[in-house]
């Protein structure tokens, strides 16, 4: 490895580190040839330890985002009644919450080292910029460290109605980690808050890039999606087991602790993707145009359903069009002229297949679960016992993995939608990514050590549920629920 | 306004050190304990230290890309080994302390696989903090802007830190927070005879601080990287006096009945050997052939330090209740469980 650098591309690339911009690069080294050109492997390494990195943490924060939120309903269902059942439920939900809680912290600290290992010419621009919502995702998170610990230690030691309090407060500060991560990312999609002069930013202003336009419409359908995924697959493991007749109570108190919040999250879910997409049309036309498959510029554009786009021939084979939707859902006029790839310079598309079909896969399992959720809804109002049976249960065995599986393909479209671009319009990815060379080293290393780790946290998990549903009997008591029982830690 | 991120930037350090030292201290010392109720005991006493842990190493992250950005994205560029490394090991030790403390019933191979590779990864990295803060004291090739063309992987990622030097500050780390945490849990075990165990560690891990620590300062001045005439300096001095008391109060502190003597000498020590650190690198963050990094040349633009530092006060005012109040519910439950 060490001669290979000195006389390879990738040596050229070390040349290179601290002028990530082509633009000095030109200037600095007009002595090398041709301009280097980033080294296509390396880079597509970098970008696939990123995205696996997220993709993992998303699963653990989204989770540990939406669980004390249940622990908190069923808690207080306990405190009012003193039904042993919920008693039990808090018990089980609020040890996962210490073990994802800690998982998620685990591998956010991970990707906080990722960011500089692996994009320092990004992390140099934009640290300045964005990182107000990162310091306070990290006081969010101090608080919901702390919130856990009083309500894991606090079972005897704090008043009934303080203790519920702390475990509302370690939702709702998780809730509020996730959405300031997003106005980084949101950052990343609409740039603002500072002025760009070609190889640097001057005139910074953190809390304009804070509030810029993308946060709101992201955050808002990044939470509703953290709630939907956690569901559906919450949901689906408690129906799985009544299936299978076990502790029968425990799970059908459960299903109606996690249902009502899941299915009203998503039905709201498609206004909150449409009002993504509408901003996208505005701010992003190159990525609505590589989610649609849309090649080329028109007016009264029709929406792609399915579709197998050719890039090299900019056509698309297989796909049903509807006449002028797509102008309709991102302009609201069926006639708008909505932009095609073809606006925009070949080095600037991003890739259209993955984007195109992500972005069916997700509009896809949204359509179904909101299906599903409006069903439920009609049950609840007219036919309760449609619930219970089996057939429903089955339904929602089906979910389980849809609504993880939408949201990495929501990240997906996000993410490479982007691309080229890491800052949209500033930086390229792949001006911003390391010099160091055998990054498939620490990628094998770290997808290894990730799926070790999922796989046990997950196995851990489930057997905290399974001791739970084995333990003696415990007795309800109305009076003082919190004074006789819980937990230690 | 510089000098101040800086100070947070060291408070957030050193309370990395203390509280992170004696819990990756802890996979260490447990290892050396002979009796299962010591193991059980010590496991107990760190659970707290362990949830606000990480805190400070992502404080300690943020600040330096929001505060420092140019030194963020340089240090991780030319450290990328051993930080990686480094990390690597947290993330084990994080995830296997977890899993080990609320996996009610595990198999027993697995059991032993957690403790196993929670203890080795309590030692690996440290071992790696230590390669990263000699990394830290080398002088790199090339430029504050860049590494050289031309040059070798291993000249330019490897070779700064991957020596002997590294090796003894590798070293010296992990014996510095081996002592962190005997001197902590010494505090908390009652039995004399237990006691008496404990204290044996904590000279042992004492020694090897204080002979690792004086090989150290003796390779890093032979090799230029540490600057004896520097010892001189009236803070410096002081560090160096604060360091002596803290190990004579650290025998007093034996005796005594609160653990808080002992582990106040103690914390003053290592913060002054923190301050002898940082008194002898400041204002340089990171040195190169052509140059040094200093803490201006790499800092962020005023209104970006500002809003930084707008956000941590806010953070601290928001944290700091929270936090005494949970040590107060943690000790009253942990006094419960006791009776
Ligand atoms: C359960 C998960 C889930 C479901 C059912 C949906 N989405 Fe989604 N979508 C996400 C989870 C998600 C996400 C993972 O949360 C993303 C990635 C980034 C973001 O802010 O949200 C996202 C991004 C995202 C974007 C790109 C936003 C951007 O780049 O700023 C668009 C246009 C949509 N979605 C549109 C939709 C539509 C029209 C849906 C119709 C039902 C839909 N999504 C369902
Ligand atoms: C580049 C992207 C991201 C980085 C660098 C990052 C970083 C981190 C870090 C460092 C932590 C540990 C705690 C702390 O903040 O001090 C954390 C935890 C967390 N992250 Fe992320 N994160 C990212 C993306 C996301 C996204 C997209 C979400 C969800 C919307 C999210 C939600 C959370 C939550 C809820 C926690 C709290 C810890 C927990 O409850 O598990 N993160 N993240
Ligand atoms: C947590 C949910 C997220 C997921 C699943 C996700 C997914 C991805 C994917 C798939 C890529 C690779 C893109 C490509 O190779 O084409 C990527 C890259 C990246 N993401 Fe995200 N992302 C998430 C959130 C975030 C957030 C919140 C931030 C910033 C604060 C962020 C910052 C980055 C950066 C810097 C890159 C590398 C540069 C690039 O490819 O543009 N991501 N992510």
């Amino acid at each position: 490895m060490v001669t290979d650098c000195v006389n390879s591309r990738r040596s050229v690339d070390i040349l290179r580190t601290g002028h990530h911009l082509l633009g000095c690069m030109r200037q600095q080294h007009s002595l090398v040839p041709p301009p280097c050109e980033p080294p296509m492997d390396e880079l597509s390494l970098a970008r696939s330890q990123m995205a696996f990195s997220l993709g993992f943490h998303i699963v653990f924060a989204s989770i540990s985002m939406v669980l004390p939120f249940y622990m908190a309903l069923a808690h207080r269902q306990y405190q009012k009644t003193g039904s042993v059942v919920h008693l039990r439920l808090t018990r089980a939900w609020s040890r996962g919450a210490a073990v994802l809680f800690a998982t998620g912290a685990v591998s956010g600290t991970a990707l906080s080292f990722q960011l500089g290992l692996l994009w320092p010419g990004f992390m140099k621009h934009a640290g300045p910029i964005i990182g107000m919502p990162f310091s306070l995702e990290g006081a969010a998170f101090f608080l919901e460290a702390i919130f856990l610990g009083l309500f894991l230690y606090g079972w005897k030691r704090l008043s009934p109605r303080l203790h519920w309090w702390t475990g509302l407060m370690v939702g709702l500060c998780g809730f509020a980690s996730g959405v300031l991560v997003i106005a980084a990312n949101g950052w990343m999609n609409a740039p603002t808050g500072f002025t760009w002069t070609g190889s640097e930013a001057t005139g910074i202003n953190p809390w304009r890039a804070m509030f810029n336009v993308a946060w709101p419409v992201q955050a808002l359908h990044m939470q509703l999606a953290a709630v939907q995924a956690t569901g559906f697959a919450a949901a689906g493991l408690h129906a799985w087991a009544l299936l299978r007749r076990k502790n029968g109570e425990f799970h059908s108190a459960a299903l109606k602790v996690i249902l009502p919040i899941t299915m009203v999250a998503s039905l709201l879910q498609p206004f909150a993707g449409d009002l993504s997409a509408k901003a996208i049309a505005h701010r992003q036309p190159e990525k609505l145009a590589a989610m649609e498959a849309h090649f080329h510029t028109e007016k009264g554009a029709g929406l792609l359903l399915g579709g197998l786009p050719d890039e090299a021939s900019e056509t698309v084979s297989y796909g049903v069009k509807l006449p002028g939707a797509l102008s309709f859902l991102a302009f609201g006029d069926p006639s708008a002229e909505v932009k095609g790839l073809d606006a925009f310079p070949k080095d600037e598309r991003p890739p259209v297949v993955i984007t195109h079909f992500a972005f069916q896969l997700m509009v896809g399992v949204g359509s179904l679960l909101a299906g599903v959720a409006a069903f439920w809804a009609f049950a609840r109002w007219k036919r309760r016992e449609w619930l219970e049976n089996p057939r429903f249960l089955k339904l929602l065995v089906f979910c389980t993995p849809l609504g993880f599986l939408a949201l990495e393909a929501g990240w997906t479209v996000t993410e490479v939608g982007r691309q080229p671009w890491v800052i949209y319009r500033i930086l390229r990815t792949a001006d911003s990514v390391t010099p160091v060379p055998g990054l498939a080293i620490t990628f094998a290393i770290l997808a290894l050590v990730y799926v070790v780790l999922g796989t046990l946290s997950f196995s851990v998990l489930f057997r905290l549920f399974q001791l739970e549903l084995q333990e003696p009997e415990l007795e309800g008591n109305p009076a003082r629920p919190e004074g006789e029982k819980g937990v230690q830690s | 306004m510089t000098e101040l991120v800086a100070l947070f930037l060291i408070i957030a350090f050193s309370a990395y050190t203390l509280f992170g030292g004696a819990d990756f201290g802890g996979g260490l010392l447990e290892a050396t304990l002979p009796s299962p109720r010591l193991r059980a005991r010590l496991q107990a006493t760190l659970a707290p230290v362990w949830e606000a842990n990480h805190v400070w190493l992502i404080a300690v992250i943020v600040i330096l890309f929001v505060g420092f950005p140019k030194f963020y994205a340089e240090s991780m560029t030319r450290l990328f080994v051993p930080v990686s490394c480094a990390l690597l090991a947290i993330l084990v030790r994080g995830t296997f302390f977890t899993l080990r403390k609320y996996d009610p019933a595990p198999p027993p191979l697995m059991a032993r696989l957690y403790s196993a590779l929670f203890r080795l990864s309590s030692a690996v990295a440290p071992l790696f903090f230590g390669f990263i803060v000699a990394g830290l004291l080398s002088v790199h090739p090339g430029s504050p802007a860049g590494v050289p063309r031309g040059a070798s992987f291993g000249a330019v990622f490897l070779a700064p830190w991957l020596n002997g030097f590294g090796l003894l500050v590798g070293l010296f780390v992990t014996c510095l927070f081996g002592y962190l945490a005997a001197v902590f849990f010494y505090g908390e075990v009652r039995a004399p005879d237990e006691r008496a165990l404990i204290w044996r560690r904590i000279l042992a891990f004492f020694g090897g601080t204080f002979f690792l620590g004086g090989a150290v300062l003796a390779t890093g001045a032979i090799t230029g990287r540490v600057s004896l005439a520097q010892g001189w300096h009236p803070l410096q001095l002081v560090c160096q006096a604060i360091a002596g008391a803290g190990i004579i109060a650290m025998w007093r502190g034996r005796r005594s009945d609160s653990p808080w003597v002992l582990r106040l000498a103690v914390g003053a020590q290592v913060l002054a050997i923190l301050g002898g650190w940082f008194l002898a690198q400041a204002p340089i963050m990171l040195r190169t052939t052509s140059g040094n990094l200093t803490i201006y040349d790499a800092a962020a633009p005023p209104v970006t330090q500002l809003s930084l530092l707008i956000g941590l006060v806010v953070v601290l005012a928001l944290v700091i209740p929270a936090l005494v109040w949970l040590y107060r519910v943690f000790a009253a439950a942990q006094t419960d469980e006791h009776d």
